[in-house]
Formats: C-alpha cells, structure tokens, sequence
C-alpha cells in the first residue's frame, strides 16, 4: 500500500514538474521575453547575451517614457542624417542628449528629406543610437 | 398573401439587405473582376490611357495557372498545410494530455496561463515579437543554439526560405496549439466517461493501451473537427507571413501570392488576384467537403 502511494506521489511530482517545464518554455516566447525586453534598458537590446532573469540594470524607462512621454526635454523625432550637432552633448544608455547647441543637417520631413540648418537646442533634445552606432537624432513634434 | 406573412417579409427586409450587401455582394463581385482584366488604371476608376475595362472570360485563370510562382505557392501551401496541422495537432494532443492528467497539480492555473497570452496578445504584435526572437543577431532563438554548441552555420530565420519556412511553423504551433486545439481536445477528454476508463484499469491495460484504445476513439472527431478547422486556416495563412517577411514569402502562400498580385509590384492586377482568390475557395470547399466525408463528420448531425 505504501509502496503504491509513494509510486503515485513520484508520478504526480514528475509531471508536475514536467507540466511546470512545458509552460515556461512554451510561455518563454514570447510572453516572458516581451516583459525581460520591456525593463532592459534600450541601449542594452542590441546584444548576442541572452538574459533569462531581468537584467542587473534593468530600469522602468520604457513604461514611464510609454505612460508619461519624455520628460528630460524636447525631442525630435524625424531621422536626422548627415549632420553636425554643435554645442554640449552626451551619451547615456545610448541615448545622445544634447542640453545646449544647435543641429545642422538633413532630417526626413514628409515624403523627401528637407534641409533643417540652425535649429537652436534650448532646455535639452534627446536621439537614439542605430545599429550602426551613428546618431540618430528624434524630434517629437 | 396572407398579412402575416407580408409582414414577416416586411421585418427580415432590413436583415436581408445587409446580409446581401454585405457578404453576398462582395463574393459576386470578386467573381465578376475574376474575369474582367481589372488593373490600376481602369479599375475603379478608367484612366484616359488605360486600357479599358473588359470581359476577358478565362484569361485570369489561364495566365494564373501557367505562372511558375502561382504554381510554387500553391504546392508550398499545401506542404505548410501538412507540416503546421501535424504539428499543432500532435502538440494540442500531447498538452491536453498533460494538463489534464489527474497526477498534475494546480493544472488548471496552467491550463489558463497557456491559453490567456496567445489569445489575448494581437496577433501584429506576438509576430513582431517572434521575429525580433528568431533575429539571426540579435535573437534569442539563435543565442541558444549558439550556447548549445555544435552548431557551425547559425540558421537565418528571417531571410533563408528553408529556416524561414520552419519559423513559421513554429510561430503557428504557438499561435494556434493554445486557443483551438487544446480547447477542443480538452474538452472532449473531459467527456470520457470515467466508467469507461476504470474499466480499462481493471481489465489490465496500461496508461497507453487506456490512450489507444478508450480515450482516442471517443476524442476522434472532435479531434478530426479541429484539424479539418485548422488546416483550412493554415491553408488561409496570411497575416504571420506578411507581417514576418512579406517578400520571401510571395511564392510560398496563395493568399500572399493573390494579395500581392492585387496591391505589390508596378501594375497591381485586381483581375487575376480575384481569379486566384476564387481558385483558393474552390480548392478549400473541395478539401472540407471530402475530409468530411472521409472522417464521417456529418453523421449523428441529422436529425
């Protein structure tokens, strides 16, 4: 009798386990993978790591930017290409902030590029960096 | 004509006017362009220089049937029809099975766990998702391969027609194992009588034997439903392609095929995507009509 009982209990252990198992890895793409995406900072995603717990700095950025917008000044948001930013700059989690200059340079307006020269930066703008590591300045009209 | 009668008529007018408008005209329509040569330019509205908008009788259908990439997408669909059904029947099986065993506890806080995200989840964004996964870079799917080793050539699952081919197996199993299959096969496990199975038990069989030859045969035709169900879906696939990589697979999937014949490429043909859409719906009627002969569907069904 016991020996049935312990056979039931190890039974039930195992496919329960095996249960547990098939869900994750079925739930893992891409549910999970969406909420590990989700707190990694944008900088960071561009990685050959593979991070199955929340990354060390994971951060609230994409939910605050989300729910609340940019905060940390204005920001553009058409492709600035081929271009000179003067004055002060910085890069942060891959994030170019410029607090203080001007860009000069082509940004895609509409269905051609126009020109922008002189656009004077006051207060902050912030850009992302591509792959390609090149600056690519936003503005958010 | 009695009064009743005229005012019944009167009642269902509004009904049988949308239903008329709304799914009825459509399918007349598609078929009249089938055999116009509707195309950008004189279709819907004539262009001076265009060519004006005629019968051309079975033009669409010929020039349909002698295109190399009609004829690739068609027998591509049909091997996608193939590999996805089995797959994703042969996982709705094995995980209604398991969730539904008696020996796994709390198997209802997982049966819900994998049904809720795969339903709820739009489907732009879980394929979105699953190609930033399946990225030949940047991808998970490829960071595992590589740490597994033995791996030489990462597969590209984005732009290799062969790896892509298998992604988008994988994307439909997930898309589709958790609402429909594991739905339906759950439900007819829950209808095996229990009498019937503990009979099983003291005549002797082992969980297998129980499997083969008392659970299978009650759960067969609900099983034989969904699959039906699901392989005209698969036969239907659209959106995961055209969101994943709509140029690849053009020649792979009649519906992508017909749809960009339609609205890609410099002179979109709405003449011969309405004739491929046409050739599409024969050939699935026919496919259900006999799988529900073969699996004997209808009987019981008639009263």
């Amino acid at each position: 009798m016991m020996g049935v009982r312990k056979r039931e209990a190890l039974r039930s252990l195992v496919l329960t386990a095996l249960a547990i198992f098939v869900m994750f890895i079925i739930l893992f793409p891409p549910v999970y993978y969406i909420f590990i995406v989700s707190v990694t900072p944008g900088s960071t995603l561009a990685t050959t790591k593979l991070e199955l717990i929340p990354p060390h700095n994971a951060s609230l950025d994409s939910y605050r930017e989300v729910l609340f917008g940019f905060t940390g000044g204005s920001e553009i948001s058409e492709n600035f290409t081929g271009g000179t930013i003067e004055g002060t700059a910085q890069i942060q989690n891959g994030k170019l902030y410029v607090t203080n200059g001007k860009l000069i340079g082509k940004v895609k307006y509409g269905l051609h590029g126009a020109e922008v020269r002189g656009t004077s930066v006051k207060g902050g703008v912030r850009g992302r960096l591509g792959h390609d590591r090149e600056p690519k300045v936003q503005r958010k009209s | 004509m009695k009064k009743t009668t005229t005012i019944a008529l009167f009642l269902i007018l509004p009904g049988m006017a949308a239903f008329l408008f709304f799914n009825l005209w459509p399918i007349v329509y598609s078929i009249y362009l089938a055999f116009t040569n509707a195309q950008l330019g004189n279709f819907p509205v004539q262009a001076p220089q265009a060519p004006k908008l005629t019968f051309v009788g079975l033009e669409n259908f010929r020039w349909i049937l002698s295109d190399s990439k009609f004829r690739s997408a068609f027998l591509w669909t049909w091997v996608f029809v193939v590999t996805s059904v089995t797959l994703k029947v042969l996982a709705g099986i094995f995980l209604s099975l398991l969730y539904n065993s008696r020996y796994v506890k709390g198997k209802m806080i997982y049966r819900s766990l994998l049904i809720i995200p795969p339903w709820a989840l739009p489907l732009l964004f879980s394929v979105t998702v699953w190609r930033f996964m399946f990225d030949p870079i940047f991808g998970p799917v490829n960071h595992v391969l590589k740490s597994l080793g033995g791996v030489h050539t990462l597969p590209n699952w984005i732009n290799d027609p062969t790896w892509a081919f298998v992604a988008l197996n994988i994307i439909e199993v997930w898309l589709a194992y958790p609402p429909f299959m594991i739905t339906v096969i759950t439900a007819a496990l829950q209808s095996v009588p229990d009498t019937l199975v503990e009979a099983a038990i003291i005549d002797g069989a082992n969980y297998w034997q129980r499997i083969r030859h008392v659970v299978l045969p009650i759960v067969g035709k609900p099983i034989a439903f969904a699959t039906i169900l699901t392989s005209a879906a698969s036969f239907q696939y659209f959106m995961v392609p055209y969101i994943y990589n709509a140029g690849l697979f053009e020649d792979k999937f009649i519906l992508l095929y017909g749809f960009r014949k339609a609205f890609g490429g410099a002179t979109p043909h709405y003449g011969r995507a309405a004739a491929v859409m046409i050739i599409a719906t024969l050939v699935l009627a026919v496919y259900m009509y006999v799988n529900v002969k073969i699996t004997r569907l209808q009987e019981g069904a008639k009263g």
